[in-house]
């Protein structure tokens, strides 16, 4: 039976599909979910509250002979998980790392640039990361991240970015504007302190779509960013 | 034990938040928008929650000229619930008249059982009006969306206030310097300085309060409020907690007696609330745990010491109050109503109290409810204490019970709960026995009568009998007594183990009055000032020191409390001589009275008592004899519990809001009023526009100045018929056909409120 799911913390659109044994595709392009498409644009990426609508499964007919047995597999749906690593701005190029997410261990080692990319179970909660030679210590919510068009989403960016916002919540306080006046001065952006575009773009650039990150120079001290 | 001061909770650097993807899926979009700006709340700050901020908001909401200095800001009061509504009730000295307050749309008057038993305004009731102002506020300006609200309120306590330009200034910095070696708290973690120096943002009001945030008794939490204007309204100070370390022989004891600066009382810890060492005010707190049949040991001689007694008789435990001298405090108004004379005689006794009574002293008793009753109702006639039946000695009392006994043996409504195997009559007679032994039941000790008096030659005591030993330092024993006054003496040493204090007093070495003292009467009717100088105690403690003088060592001399009352502090951090330092406080000037004081323009003012112990306060009380408007004003004013009491705090916060500004009939209270006033006034209502041949100002002026002039020092008039009876004794008022007119539009009340102005 289909239904309308509001979505609570920790949950996406993949994880979600898992539960309920359908392609996300089948979810995320569902006509009944185009508001909702329209309004956060990434489907893993969506926010507490947001009401998604999950068809019902579909029968699909094979046609096999009787009086045999037949396997039929179910397709898997791995999830992609990517996190570029820093210590300070120089990038954890080639550390070797441990990620436990739900009592399950994966080892392995970041690229060139930092960057750990695994891939894990739609429906991981949480993972702790531990890397380098001094045995650095990361939690991990997955599911957490908040549409970049929240202030939730501002906040949680820039707090992984080290730029200390306090209480990810959805409000908008003295302390986030210190901080967007900080990486928009780190950046080169107008210190406006407001979550605008030109902010928004980069911020998104930076945390959504992991790089290389630019290097300090003279004119912008460098943040505590890992 | 220090109070830790964190900086605001960040986010954990060690934890992130983030999303799992499709494989292959790339969520990077070009155009993410723009997101609310935020814009930085600046608000118009009320500094305090009590009874001056409260006067100070609603007469602020009442008026144009209140709506102008506002300034469509929104308000916000910071600090802790106003400690009137967490006091233990008890009598506070003025009648209920007086504490009307301006602008309040609730007055004490208004409300029933307004009187505590002792006489005076009942805290609960005074303090209701005061919680009635804030929630008609709240009700009509706050709302829950903060960007709209117009009433905002934060739990906390303001360590200093910042101004916007230039370097964080040297006073500031002291400040700082201050707090960090106050003992109470613990900076470090902070990082105080640094948060200081942070910039003003661009788009930020000339003032910045840092304000801690209570979390836990041990955790306070720094924030800064930004502000455009602040009033000051913090009251006469905070109760001191500085004991005298040399006096106790417990540190430990003594660190949780002295109660952290910026933590509320519903913060307090079960050991903080049971400490064992506490101040006067903190005692009073319900907050603080008294149990039946504890012993308070309360040193000092002010008005806190009496309201032990008043918390130990309605905890029903025991009080031994030593003061080195009784004379000077107990001139109070304030002060006497404890030492009158009560309603412990046979005659008036209530049942609860004639019931608690026997069950103390009949040990074998299970339920003596039914046997008190009955015993009221056949020797006393019903229908109110007026139709008692009144014994004019204990004789004759004790031969009714003893009448009465057979009759009590065949009572049907009594089922044998009570008595040893003889029954009843053996109860009676147990009765009648304690009529013989104790004073209690003697109908003879009547306030009228035979109480016991106090001789103004006596210096308040009578020489011997309450004074302590002054050959020797002593153990104080407890007796079984409810309470005791004991003066002369001042604490040596306590000590002080887990469960149980152990005091030793010495004699005092100074405070003995040396003047005849000027003990009043509160309504004047039972006057102190007799011709016959004498005045009536309460026998509460009659007899009762003689126990002190002769200490049973094997008694112990155990108690489970020492109270000192060691009066409030101006200088300490949190106080507007300390907050406000660096700011350049001016007279506030209405009429040429000085109402409170102000700086930068009016941007920053201290209102109510906090401006009356102010170095550059409004006046010094001993300035008695200048002709300085504002004490001039002060000293024709009815007498508070303590002079920067709450009637001129009231008037003062009133004028300086221009409360009664091109309002001739605002300030209608003949009790507040200057000469000048009145005579506008009685000119205004008793003329009005009618065509006079002169005389009327003449006349106008002579009943204004009787009137002041013969307004009660102590509470001020009562209502019309007290002005009229005063002004019969007026020489220059001859014509009385004249004056009674006018009398008739004289009220002893401010007009009553007005609608908020949106």
């Amino acid at each position: 039976m289909s239904i309308r799911y509001e979505i609570k913390q920790g949950e996406s659109v993949i994880s979600l599909s898992e539960k309920h044994g359908l392609f996300v595709e089948t979810i995320w392009n569902h006509p009944d979910n185009a508001e909702l498409k329209e309004k956060r644009r990434d489907m893993n990426i969506l926010m507490p509250g947001d009401v998604l609508f999950i068809p019902d499964k579909r029968l699909k007919e094979v046609s096999r002979p009787t009086n045999n047995v037949h396997k039929f597999k179910r397709k898997g749906i791995p999830a992609l998980f990517r996190l570029q690593l820093f210590d300070i701005e120089e990038p954890r190029a080639n550390q070797e790392y441990s990620l436990e997410i739900d009592g399950k261990i994966y080892n392995g080692k970041t690229d060139s640039r930092g960057v750990l990319e695994k891939t894990i179970p739609t429906n991981s909660k949480n993972g702790v990361l531990v890397i380098g030679a001094e045995k650095y210590r990361l939690e991990i919510n997955f599911g957490y991240l908040d549409p970049i068009n929240e202030i939730a989403g501002v906040k949680k960016r820039l707090n992984n970015m080290s730029y200390d916002c306090g209480e990810p919540n959805n409000k908008l306080d003295e302390k986030v504007q210190i901080q967007l006046r900080l990486f928009q001065n780190r950046f080169s952006l107008e210190p406006t302190g407001e979550a605008d575009s030109p902010t928004l773009a980069k911020l998104e650039e930076l945390h959504d779509n992991p790089k290389e990150f630019p290097l300090n120079d003279d004119e912008n001290p460098p943040g505590d960013i890992r | 034990m220090k109070i830790k001061i964190v900086e605001d909770k960040g986010q954990n650097p060690n934890k992130i938040n983030a999303s799992v993807q499709n494989i292959g899926q790339i969520s990077l979009t070009t155009d993410s928008g723009k997101l609310p700006v935020y814009k930085l709340p600046v608000y118009y700050v009320i500094v305090g929650c009590g009874t001056a901020a409260m006067v100070n908001h609603t007469t602020l909401r009442q008026t144009e000229w209140g709506k102008k200095q506002i300034d469509d800001l929104p308000l916000m009061h910071i600090g802790f619930k106003d400690p009137w509504t967490q006091y233990f009730e008890h009598g506070m000295g003025q009648p209920p008249y007086l504490l009307g307050m301006p602008g309040y749309h609730q007055r004490p008057v208004q409300m029933t059982d307004v009187f505590t038993h002792n006489p005076g305004c009942s805290s609960k009731k005074f303090a209701a009006c005061t919680q009635n102002e804030w929630d008609l506020l709240w009700k009509k300006y706050h709302t829950e969306d903060p960007e709209t609200s117009k009433f905002h309120y934060k739990e906390g306590w303001v360590a200093v206030i910042q101004k916007k330009d230039g370097p964080m200034s040297a006073k500031v910095k002291e400040v700082i310097e201050k707090l960090k070696k106050n003992e109470d708290i613990d900076l470090t973690e902070a990082k105080i300085n640094e948060k200081l120096e942070e910039p003003f943002p661009s788009d930020a009001p000339h003032y910045r309060l840092v304000v801690l945030v209570p979390e836990s008794e041990e955790e306070c939490r720094l924030e800064f409020v930004y502000a455009k204007k602040i009033d000051i309204c913090t009251g006469a100070g905070r109760s001191a907690v500085r004991f005298d370390e040399k006096k106790f022989d417990n540190e430990n004891a003594v660190k949780i007696g002295k109660t952290r600066l910026c933590v509320p009382p519903r913060l307090w810890s079960e050991k903080t609330k049971k400490r064992r060492v506490i101040n006067g005010p903190e005692a009073l707190m319900t907050a603080t745990t008294w149990n039946k049949t504890d012993r308070v040991c309360v040193f000092g001689s002010g008005g806190i010491g009496l309201n032990m007694v008043e918390r130990g008789e309605g905890e029903k435990c025991h009080i031994d109050w030593m003061a080195r001298t009784l004379a000077a405090s107990f001139n109070l108004p304030r002060n006497d109503t404890v030492l009158r004379h009560r309603t412990k005689h046979f005659n008036t006794v209530k049942k609860e109290e004639l019931e608690d009574y026997l069950k103390e002293k009949i040990s074998n008793a299970k339920d003596l409810g039914k046997v008190v009753s009955w015993l009221l109702k056949e020797i006393q006639t019903e229908g109110g204490e007026s139709k008692r039946r009144k014994f004019e000695n204990r004789e004759e009392l004790k031969k009714q019970i003893l009448s009465m006994s057979e009759s009590l043996r065949r009572h049907e409504s009594l089922d044998g709960s009570v008595g040893g195997s003889e029954g009843y009559g053996s109860d009676y007679q147990l009765v009648a026995d304690l009529v013989d032994a104790q004073d209690l039941l003697d109908p003879a000790r009547n306030l009228s009568t035979l109480g016991r008096r106090m001789e103004p030659g006596e210096s308040g005591v009578r020489e011997g009998a309450f004074s302590a030993p002054t050959n020797e330092n002593f153990v104080l024993t407890p007796s079984d007594e409810k309470w005791r006054f004991g003066k002369g003496c001042e604490l040596d040493i306590a000590k002080i183990e887990d469960d149980k204090v152990t005091v030793k007093i010495k004699p005092s070495t100074r405070g003995e009055e040396a003047g005849i003292p000027e003990i009043r009467d509160y309504f004047e009717k039972n006057t102190a000032h007799t011709n016959e100088g004498a005045f009536i105690l309460s026998d509460d403690y009659h007899y009762k020191w003689i126990n002190i003088a002769q200490p049973n060592e094997n008694a112990g001399g155990i108690y489970d409390r020492v109270c000192v009352t060691t009066g409030l502090v101006q200088d300490e951090p949190g106080e507007p001589t300390l907050t406000a330092a660096h700011f350049e406080f001016a007279a506030l000037t209405v009429d040429g009275r000085t109402v409170g004081l102000q700086s930068d323009g009016g941007n920053i003012r201290i209102l109510g008592a906090a401006a009356q112990v102010h170095p550059k306060r409004i006046f010094v009380l001993d300035a008695k004899q200048t002709n300085d408007p504002t004490s001039v004003y002060f000293n024709s004013l009815p007498l508070s519990a303590v002079p920067p009491g709450f009637i001129f705090t009231g008037i003062n916060i009133a004028f300086a809001n221009n409360y009664f500004s091109g309002y001739i009939t605002a300030n209608q209270n003949v009790n507040t009023m200057t000469i000048d006033e009145l005579k506008k006034w009685i000119l205004e209502e008793h003329w009005g526009s009618k065509e006079t041949d002169g005389t009327d100002e003449l006349l106008a002026e002579k009943v204004a100045s009787a009137v002041v002039k013969h307004r009660r020092f102590k509470d001020g008039y009562e209502n019309a018929a007290a002005i009229k009876k005063a002004l019969q004794t007026e020489p220059s008022l001859t014509n009385a056909g004249e004056w009674e007119a006018i009398a008739d539009i004289l009220e002893t009340n401010y007009s009553p409120a007005r609608d908020f102005i949106d």
